[in-house]
């Protein structure tokens, strides 16, 4: 008997949740193209994804530039986001770490906070409703940046990362406390605008804005991919990680910077989406049994696709004519599914201690 | 001795030879660390002791290339441990720690693969690793336990697979860190003796840092002991006779008797 011939259960059970989650993307991506507040059958959503001229132009336009980027914003996001819980969870060794736990969530924020509600610049503005809004995205991504770049400053000088964490934490309340004055003293108006970004949304990624958001996504997740085996020494703790030869520190470099890029840009045009990259990372882990990045990775990848379309979906029930904010639906699902996958396990700290 | 052996056309490796190290924190040497002399040849294992705070760790992260020495040489393989890249560094010396890695979901398999990392190219090739985990499984008695996860093994069965996992970084050099720790007196016996038998059957040197005083003197070849006055080695032995763990353990609850290499009370 060899040792490759040794998991075949193992290694079943990995085949299945990959079929498993799989399925789920094609059949949810369908459903999300198919369902919506506006009836429409599904030969001509069909006909509309391949080009046909024939059916009338509202449904074209509705089905080509309203539903399809919104389910491939969908995709893109909650993969980005779930592989960012994923990363941060092993670099804090913290089994309730997320993407925004550097405090990207924060400075994203922060930037539109000061957009939006900064006394003057409210005339800048025209409305966050109408068009893609990009001043939002580039204070967003500023913002994000910013925080990002003290977290990385801060990293190369703190090495436990439960102190990194603690940094993480004041920073959020801190940059939290700068937004909540400039709620306060905003005008109604301007404080609407700023909730509704607050609340995320899919709607305001179009094709102009995926064109760059794919491709960011797309080098950071291959970046991420090929770093898989490093990300699992580094899982091991900093002594091991380095007698085994891993350069640590631009490691952890790597694994901060790929955070504020996938989860700042994600943030940028969908506003601070929660619990994808809390849930999805431990959904996945149960599911395939694995540990380590190689195959967690992409896989978390699928079921923050998955999960992001599902709650894309309940978002705009059909039957109700107006769509629920995402960010609210994704707690909703996602805080029930975390304490269920939790209450399954009962020792979620066994993902990060030796002792049971 | 050290040219014959490096002008010879044995490829024996050379293990690790320090030269007047200097170990310490920020400048400061500890004492009895500030001029240590040790070389770890092949085929030899080497405890490591001294009383607790007396600077083992310390001792054993500076020889492993994690912390820089104060002052001096060390030499790994015939080279400046600094002059050796991380990666090849760590194809030639590999270390267990006292800590456990946060790791309890791992599966044992996976866990000893990770040693493999040193020895990976950019595709993660690696024709050798596979018998590297099965000679390191059947060496430490694995082989039942490959697809269990770390927080279901016994603490000695834990200890196994972070020795195993240093094993499958096939390297010449072996440091350990209290490997002993947390373990009852059989499974200690079973972990000094695997370790005797890495470095006799092996052919690898191995330095042990260990509280197991009386442990050490039965198997290792060779002694060093942090005393104040300096870093002393010999082999076991000669160490036993020598008085100096008389000196180094002093106690008015236990002393240490020479003659069975035993501590008794008082």
């Amino acid at each position: 008997m060899t040792i490759r011939q040794l998991p075949e259960t193992a290694q079943q059970r990995l085949w299945l949740a990959t079929t498993l989650l799989f399925v789920a993307l094609l059949g949810l991506f369908a459903a999300d193209l198919l369902l919506g507040t506006v009836q429409i059958p599904a030969r001509v959503v069909w006909a509309a994804l391949l080009g046909g001229q024939e059916m009338e132009a509202k449904y074209r336009i509705l089905v080509l530039e309203s539903r399809l980027p919104r389910a491939i914003t969908a995709v893109l996001g909650g993969s980005a986001l779930a592989a960012c819980g994923l990363l941060m969870q092993t670099f804090f060794r913290n089994p309730v770490a997320g993407p925004y736990i550097l405090g990207i969530s924060s400075g994203a924020s922060l930037g539109v906070a000061l957009l939006l509600l900064g006394q003057g610049s409210v005339g800048l503005l025209a409305s966050w409703d109408s068009g893609s809004a990009p001043g939002v995205v580039v204070a967003s991504s500023a913002g994000a940046a910013l925080t990002m770049g003290i977290m990385l400053l801060l990293a190369t000088r703190v090495r436990d990362p439960a102190t990194l964490l603690v940094f993480g934490l004041m920073m959020g309340s801190f940059t939290g406390a700068l937004v909540s004055l400039l709620q306060y003293q905003a005008d109604a108006a301007s404080l609407r605008d700023f909730v509704y970004w607050t609340f995320g949304s899919l709607d305001h990624t179009h094709w102009a804005e995926l064109g760059l958001l794919a491709p960011i996504l797309g080098v950071c997740f291959g970046v991420g991919w090929l770093f898989s085996g490093r990300f699992d020494l580094l899982a091991l703790g900093d002594d091991y990680a380095r007698s085994m030869g891993l350069a640590v520190n631009l490691t952890r470099a790597i694994a901060i910077l790929l955070t504020a890029l996938m989860a700042g840009a994600v943030t940028a045009y969908c506003g601070p989406i929660s619990f994808i990259g809390v849930a999805v990372p431990h959904a996945v882990r149960a599911l395939s049994g694995r540990t380590s990045h190689l195959v967690l990775w992409p896989l978390c990848a699928l079921g923050g696709a998955v999960l992001l379309l599902g709650c894309d979906l309940i978002s705009r029930m059909p039957g109700m004519d107006t769509t629920l904010p995402i960010n609210a639906v994704t707690a909703l699902v996602g805080a029930p599914a975390v304490a269920a996958i939790v209450w399954r396990m009962r020792r979620i700290s066994t993902f990060f201690q030796s002792g049971a | 001795m050290k040219h014959t052996i490096e002008n010879g056309t044995s490829k024996a490796p050379l293990g690790l030879q320090a030269k007047a190290l200097g170990v310490g924190y920020s400048g400061k040497v500890l004492p009895g660390l500030g001029v240590v002399n040790l070389s770890l040849a092949s085929g030899q294992l080497t405890a490591l002791v001294g009383p607790n705070g007396s600077g083992k760790s310390t001792l054993l992260r500076t020889l492993s290339g994690l912390m820089k020495p104060l002052h001096g040489s060390l030499l790994l393989d015939g080279q400046p441990v600094q002059r050796w890249g991380p990666r090849v560094r760590a194809r030639k010396l590999a270390v267990v720690w006292t800590a456990i890695p946060p790791v309890g979901e791992m599966r044992v398999l996976d866990l000893l693969r990770l040693g493999r990392f040193p020895h990976r190219g950019w595709a993660g090739d690696d024709p050798k690793g596979d018998v590297q985990v099965e000679r390191a499984a059947d060496d430490l008695g694995l082989r039942a336990l490959l697809m269990r996860p770390i927080y279901r093994l016994s603490d000695g069965e834990r200890q196994r697979v972070l020795i195993g996992r240093a094993l499958v970084q096939d390297t010449p050099v072996l440091l350990l860190d209290e490997p002993t720790h947390y373990l009852d007196v059989v499974q200690r016996a079973e972990v000094f003796q695997l370790l005797a038998h890495q470095a006799s059957g092996r052919n690898r040197s191995l330095l042990v840092a260990t509280h197991e005083v009386e442990w050490a003197l039965q198997v290792a070849d060779y002694l060093a002991v942090i005393a104040p006055e300096g870093l002393v080695v010999g082999p076991a032995e000669q160490i036993r006779h020598s008085g100096i763990l008389e000196r180094v353990y002093r106690s008015d609850k236990l002393h240490f008797d020479a003659e069975t290499g035993r501590f008794l009370a008082r």
